[in-house]
């Protein structure tokens, strides 16, 4: 079974997400941060609640784009702990709504 | 899939989905990460076009241009050649055995029409375990099989640190890089201009003492590096295990830093163009310091590869 990050971010949100950070440039990257709890930069950080896995603290989903230097196409993954799902990830320097084959696969997943 | 990755899956050149899924059992390949265990065919909706099993198969498998599946699998040395395999720390065998690798063409109704064997063509004296650290359990530990346009075969072998070219009429090797340049590499795969790109993840370099990963692309008749990407602080990429790259049609490369979950894409420059982190972390049942975020491979679709898949239904 493997942890999607729905518990913080639906599947839904995580590609919309991705394109809202795709559209607002760097700045926008901040919406994909996977810190958990409720710290921001207007949050105390001794009320945060400090997600323990380092690479997820980091931030996940996208970090940087330059969409007009990118080979355009859709990017596929399996991750290891996955539950057999592939995952679309970037077509054009944007993220694509997961299609119909991925959603369907995901469907079939144990 | 019904299946968990073991460990990914690939478009065909027809669109469909090729798949390796994870089947464990209870011998000490089955209980690897790596393990495999079954290869299938699917379309767009998900469905099942065939599907064949192997125990043995572990890390990668593929849909020959024969119609075939070629799988890559593992088993027990006999004693006369585990004794002779060089390298590694002395006493980690595996219950007293040293795995190796051979592979297996199989039919898609599961009938196996060839094999090659390492151990029939890799030297244990010669080909021997890189790091004097590494366990040896297995001795060769294939990570990569690949079908080359003239129907030749690559192969990756991390443990020795090596990659070889298999004719595959006779079997016989018929070029071959180890270590040093490489070390415990990943992924070969042939380019146009018939160089080899190479994620060169680098855990215990003969060359460097410090560890560090790269993607180099080499040619394949002088073995010259004939161009890498690494960071100017060498530590700043470094994946241990797994990982890929994969030179992408406007020339730039995708890098999959598979260890982290990073995939970025880098100009001929070396200048990263956009990165991406995978965010889908297991297993669950695991604290949140203890989850990875592993990809074993990454690769990247033209709109038009991608619109033929949508066409498999």
């Amino acid at each position: 079974m493997v942890n999607r990050p729905g518990s913080q971010i639906s599947r839904r949100n995580f590609a919309g997400m991705c394109i809202g950070a795709a559209a607002a440039g760097a700045s926008g990257f901040d919406s994909v941060s996977q810190v958990r709890g409720a710290q921001s930069s207007s949050s105390p950080i001794a009320n945060a609640v400090i997600d323990q896995n380092p690479i997820r603290r980091r931030g996940t989903g996208f970090r940087a784009l330059d969409a007009s230097r990118a080979s355009p196409g859709l990017t596929l993954f399996s991750p290891i702990e996955g539950d057999g799902m592939v995952y679309p990830s970037i077509s054009r320097g944007r993220s694509t709504t997961p299609g119909r084959c991925l959603t369907r696969l995901a469907s079939t997943a144990t | 899939m019904p299946y968990p990755p073991g460990l990914y899956g690939n478009l065909t050149d027809k669109g469909t989905l090729f798949y390796n899924g994870k089947i464990p059992n209870e011998t000490f390949l089955g209980k690897a990460p790596f393990k495999g265990g079954a290869a299938l065919e699917a379309d767009w909706n998900g469905k099942v076009l065939w599907e064949v099993r192997h125990p043995n198969h572990h890390h990668d498998g593929r849909l020959l241009k024969n119609g075939n599946v070629l799988l890559l699998c593992a088993t027990e040395l006999s004693n006369d050649v585990a004794r002779k395999v060089q390298g590694g720390r002395p006493g980690t065998e595996e219950k007293g055995k040293i795995w190796a690798d051979y592979l297996v063409e199989m039919t898609k109704d599961g009938r196996s029409v060839w094999e090659w064997r390492s151990w029939e063509h890799l030297d244990p004296a010669k080909d021997i375990i890189t790091a004097v650290q590494d366990e040896r359990s297995e001795w060769t530990h294939g990570n990569a099989v690949m079908e080359l346009p003239d129907g030749n075969l690559l192969v990756s072998f991390r443990d020795i640190s090596t990659i070889i070219k298999i004719e595959r009429r006779t079997g016989q090797i018929l070029w071959k890089m180890g270590a040093p340049p490489l070390s415990g590499q990943h992924a070969p795969t042939p380019l146009p201009n018939d160089n080899i790109l190479i994620f060169d993840n680098g855990p215990h370099r003969l060359d460097e003492s410090f560890p560090f990963s790269r993607v180099i692309e080499v040619n394949s008749r002088t073995s010259e590096i004939v161009r890498k990407y690494e960071e100017g602080i060498l530590s700043n990429f470094f994946s241990p295990r797994i990982s890929n790259a994969q030179r992408l049609p406007n020339g730039n490369t995708l890098v999959n830093d598979g260890w982290f979950g990073r995939f970025f894409e880098v100009t001929l420059d070396g200048e990263v163009v956009w990165e991406y982190v995978n965010p889908y972390f297991g297993p669950a049942s695991e604290p949140a310091n203890a989850q990875n975020n592993n990809v074993f491979r990454v690769y990247r679709y033209t709109e038009k590869e991608t619109a033929r898949a949508r066409m498999t239904i």
